[in-house]
């Protein structure tokens, strides 16, 4: 069972990291009404992702893997660019609102953004869905016990919901400041590890065949065929064993972006401010 | 922002890359008549035979798991270069895919495995 399980674990985690933290970012804007264009938006893309495995599975082919590799690679970067303008985002908002009070739905998400960000779920979605639905079939058709596979691969995926659900609740429920401070520095490895697999990918594609070096030994860490291995390459992007290129990406991204995120903020730009929003200055006026 | 415009637009995208991977299917690598078949098999020590040996021309590559959790995937390389691979290949689970290769030396890579890396040698002239 845990084969399977690991596989589709690995797999679907990712998306729905992005869906969660899309969600909960859309309900923390008072988007509340975009939730439903974002279902939709990941309906279509799983009918889609099983449509195709469905056809492939009648015609008899299999999935092209150069392109499969192509279009998570071009997802991925497409990806990356979105989650590097909610940090953006979050981080610009969270030092406007320092000097409102909370709730005060600063300033909302423009449509256009709020389109984006309905758009990123569905790619999410697309980016693994093709290559799960394919293999979902495949386990429950032709593994040597088809039960236990099947079971796994489905407990895989639904564990992985479960993940993107947690975080989902977990981002409504604390306040607005921390929802960006956390989810910035949580998005910060997303997306870098989104590079980095995309530069696996790219590989596999095809298309980057240079510095292909092993750079490290992580096998200690990500080991395969198990539940934490799967985890953190689902979710953080670390392969076994990273090529030069997926770590120099990894880093080049993360490290200025980390620093972007956790430097204090409005340091330089403005002194520090009396906290006048939020409950300890309404509990502290009246005295 | 009306929904009838979201949708239209999801549907027009998906319907766009619906064609877009039944092209890359029709224009895919099927078994090319006469292709030469090699089979291997992913275990936990890696890819079996570690030693291969096959004719320059068109090859089917045949992979089937029989019993490894830690190999999952393999990939047929030139160098850094990848040239075919299958992944999510689970206990039980098999694949194939077809390259034409031209005589020298390529690597079976299947990583995980207590050896990843074995030969394949292509010889002679087509």
């Amino acid at each position: 069972m845990i084969p399977t399980f690991v596989i589709t674990l690995r797999e679907g985690v990712e998306a729905s990291l992005i869906i969660g933290i899309i969600a909960a970012f859309l309900v923390k804007e008072g988007r509340r009404d975009a939730m439903r264009q974002m279902w939709l938006g990941i309906g279509v893309a799983v009918a889609l992702c099983i449509g195709v495995a469905v056809l492939l599975e009648v015609i008899g082919r299999q999935l092209p893997q150069k392109q499969q590799e192509g279009l998570e690679t071009v997802v991925g970067l497409i990806a990356v660019s979105a989650v590097t303008y909610m940090i953006v985002w979050m981080r610009r908002h969270a030092r406007g609102i320092k000097a409102q009070l909370e709730g005060d739905a600063a300033s909302a998400l423009a449509v256009g953004s709020t389109m984006a960000l309905v758009g990123m779920a569905f790619l999410a979605v697309l980016r693994e869905g093709f290559e799960t639905s394919v293999f979902l079939l495949a386990a429950f058709q032709e593994a040597s016990n088809t039960t236990t596979a099947g079971a796994g691969s489905v407990l895989g995926l639904l564990a992985a919901i479960a993940i993107g659900l947690g975080l989902y609740r977990g981002g409504v429920r604390i306040n607005l400041t921390r929802f960006f401070r956390l989810t910035g520095i949580v998005l910060v490895f997303v997306a870098a590890g989104l590079l980095a697999s995309a530069a696996h990918t790219a590989h596999e594609a095809g298309w980057i065949n240079s510095f292909q070096g092993q750079a490290l030994d992580l096998s200690w860490l990500v080991q395969p065929g198990t539940i934490s291995g799967s985890l953190l390459t689902g979710m953080l992007g670390l392969q076994p064993t990273p090529t030069v290129v997926e770590v120099v990406v990894y880093l080049g991204y993360a490290v200025p972006m980390a620093a972007y995120v956790l430097w204090p903020q409005g340091m330089r730009l403005r002194p520090r401010r009396v906290r006048a929003g939020g409950r300890i200055g309404a509990a502290q006026n009246p005295a | 922002m009306n929904r009838n415009h979201v949708t239209a637009t999801l549907c027009a995208g998906a319907v766009g890359l619906l064609a877009a991977f039944g092209s890359a299917c029709g224009s895919s690598e099927d078994t090319p008549a006469g292709a030469k078949k090699l089979s291997f098999e992913l275990t936990d020590e890696g890819c079996l035979p570690h030693q291969a040996k096959a004719p320059a021309g068109p090859i089917t590559f045949e992979a089937e798991n029989t019993g490894s959790s830690m190999v999952t995937e393999i990939e047929v390389m030139d160098g850094a270069t990848i040239l075919g691979e299958k992944e999510n290949l689970s206990d039980g689970l098999s694949g194939s895919f077809s390259l034409t290769l031209d005589a020298g030396e390529y690597t079976i890579y299947c990583p995980g495995g207590d050896q990843e890396r074995s030969t394949l040698m292509v010889t002679g002239g087509s």
